[in-house]
């Protein structure tokens, strides 16, 4: 009979690495912005002189810092440098550690820039210190996640050395794309205006400020309605996708998605304004301004990525076939946890963009809800219904649901507005949606798919049962994100993380959901407050 | 040869991470210059002043349900594989 020890062992050595190095990345991400929050160190430094003039440029500084962890990380990555994992004790004791110099470290950048007083003692003993703690900081933070590198310290010297040159080199060329707002602006302005004169006599551009009107209804046409933002984000996702699927994709053809996916984005963006135009001058200006400008410009950016990755994966010119001639459960089964929550996600920016998040919008994003989660039932054998173990999973709903509303106290108050759809009716329908389709849609994707593929790309192979610190962190997180109240949203997945572990059922999290949902849900339509669905 | 192509292409994996950090980072920053020149202020044509055309939501509450939007959408995609013809 195998030991703990020796089970443990086989479950680290578990193809589960690129999730650490996900985990990785993330701490680093939320690491920075901790440290790099709420600080001015251009006044500090022009306050102090000295050595601590030295910090001036600590914003670049800490962005190229930034970066060069980042290419060390991509230039190290697993299938290039085999990493010796720890032993678990090893392991906490790492994490341990890293947790106390982070701690310092925090505590020292506070110390040095909070204030426009310099803190006590030798400029030069703070910034040295501070900054050995950074680097032990990140290297504690490394090897806790990682392990150690089995790696001789010329390669790994020569590799932080070639991410730092890197990390410069493109931080140059990325603000060198500063200057490319404003001709972005002017091309979004007259591509916009171009289209708009084919439909309207009455359309004015003042190209000096970026300003559009048509038949009396004006736009400024800012920077980050430029276009410029989807188009980098677009470079980024259509690279990832590029560099994941290297192996399958038949290259260099396979490059001509990045300057499509950019030609597209900046077309669209064009397109978006002309018909934003055409609403605020023909339609409502409300509509135009307050719901399609951002959600037109998100749907269009979410329809071009995903027709380029479709392209890609299934264009015979872009892509080798598969070897595999059958459907196998890995394929069939992604669709079955994640489309209920994409056709919620979809529908609600769709409803969104044309003014009717609420009402009618949500009462069709429910329908077609109930639709997708009835046509995929047979696949989800995973919920075993009929076992033991409900009571306890809608108990701790139910406690989860009132600490939800305590902790939102004082309750803000609604006012139930029938020009707005929200009534009576609208708030029932909402109750129905809120407490049965939401959190099926919501734990199916979160529990069941994310928590287990970050552990195994083939995640139906992955038990219920367990799961990495670090898999539940990141699927509570990305869960936390999508809520208005991140932390309690984060808490509340950690808790259905922890509920489903405990049974070993993907029910249990779902019925734990749809508990805590449904007592909001009674408050919101005893008290008649829709804002307890937040 | 092997070693040349993979630098390269971490190069340009890193590189466009970084200039899309860059670029979202350095966008808001320089509309944060604009509002502290108050580029947008004050009314124009007649006395109308000009709306905002930008898009606040990109960093804000639309953002991660939409990327989420996206990661969904493109999991199913990927995970569906091209059959020889």
């Amino acid at each position: 009979m195998p030991s703990e020890s020796s089970a443990s062992a086989r479950r680290r050595a578990e193809p589960t690495r690129w999730g650490r190095w996900a985990a990785l990345f993330l701490a680093f991400t939320l690491e920075y912005f901790a440290v790099a929050g709420g600080i001015d160190a251009q006044l500090v430094a022009q306050a102090r002189g000295g050595w601590w003039s030295a910090l001036f440029n600590f914003e670049l500084l800490g962005r190229a810092a930034f970066l060069s962890v980042i290419c060390a990380l991509v230039l190290l990555r697993p299938s290039r440098v085999p990493l010796q994992p720890l032993a678990l004790h090893a392991e906490r004791t790492a994490w341990f550690a890293h947790a106390l110099i982070f701690a310092v470290f925090w505590a020292m950048t506070r110390a040095m820039f909070r204030s426009a007083l310099p803190p006590p003692g030798p400029a030069l003993v703070w910034l040295v210190g501070w900054g050995l703690a950074g680097a032990a900081s990140a290297a504690s933070l490394c090897v806790g996640l990682l392990g150690m590198p089995r790696i001789r310290p010329a390669v790994l010297l020569a590799a932080l050395g070639s991410a730092l040159a890197l990390a410069w080199l493109m931080n140059e060329f990325g603000r060198w794309t500063q200057n490319l707002w404003r001709p972005f602006s002017a091309s979004a302005l007259a591509m916009a205006a171009f289209l708009l004169e084919q439909g309207f006599t009455n359309v004015e551009v003042d190209a000096t400020n970026y300003v559009l009107t048509v038949d009396g209804f004006t736009v400024h046409i800012a920077g980050a309605c430029s276009g410029l933002e989807s188009m980098g984000m677009g470079v980024l996702l259509t690279s990832l996708y590029l560099a994941t699927f290297r192996r399958q994709l038949r290259f260099p053809r396979a490059l001509l998605l990045l300057p499509l996916a950019l030609l597209l984005t900046w077309l669209g963006n064009g397109f978006r304004l002309a018909v934003m135009m055409w609403i605020g001058a023909r339609v409502d200006p409300n509509l135009a301004l307050d719901g399609f400008h951002s959600k037109a410009g998100w749907a269009l950016f979410a329809t071009i990525t995903l027709g380029i990755t479709y392209l890609g994966h299934h264009s015979p010119w872009f892509t080798r076939a598969s070897l595999h001639t059958d459907n196998e459960p890995d394929e069939q089964l992604t669709t079955a946890f994640l489309l209920p929550l994409t056709m919620l996600l979809a529908i609600a920016l769709v409803s969104g963009m044309v003014g009717h998040s609420e009402g009618g919008g949500y009462a069709l994003r429910m329908a077609l809800g109930v639709l997708t989660l009835a046509l995929l039932w047979k696949k989800y054998d995973d919920l075993r219904w009929r076992e033991p173990g409900a009571l306890v999973a809608c108990t701790v709903g139910f406690v989860l649901g009132l600490a939800w509303l305590g902790s939102g106290w004082p309750f803000p108050t609604a006012t139930i507005d029938s020009q707005s759809g929200s009534n009576a009716l609208w708030l029932v329908v909402r109750a129905l949606g809120f407490s049965t389709v939401v959190p099926l849609a919501e734990e199916l994707a979160f529990r069941g798919y994310l928590l287990r593929v970050l552990q195994n790309r083939h995640f139906e192979h992955v038990s219920y049962r367990s799961a990495p610190w670090w898999a539940i962190a990141i699927s509570s997180l990305v869960f936390g994100a999508l809520h208005e109240r991140w932390l309690a949203g984060t808490l509340a997945g950690l808790v259905y993380a922890l509920i489903q572990i405990r049974g070993g059922r993907l029910r249990d999290a779902v019925l734990a959901h749809a508990s805590t949902n449904a007592t909001l849900a009674v408050f919101a339509l005893a008290l008649q407050n829709p804002s307890f669905f937040g | 040869m092997t070693a040349l192509k993979n630098v390269l292409g971490l190069a340009l994996a890193a590189g466009v991470l970084m200039t899309s950090t860059a670029a979202l980072a350095g966008g808001r920053d320089r509309d944060r210059d604009d509002d502290r020149r108050g580029h947008d202020d004050g009314p124009r044509d007649g006395g109308k002043k000009p709306s905002p055309a930008s898009a606040p939501e990109l960093a804000g509450k639309g953002a991660p349900a939409a990327l989420a939007l996206i990661a969904a959408g493109a999991a199913i995609v990927i995970s569906r594989r091209r059959r020889p013809s």
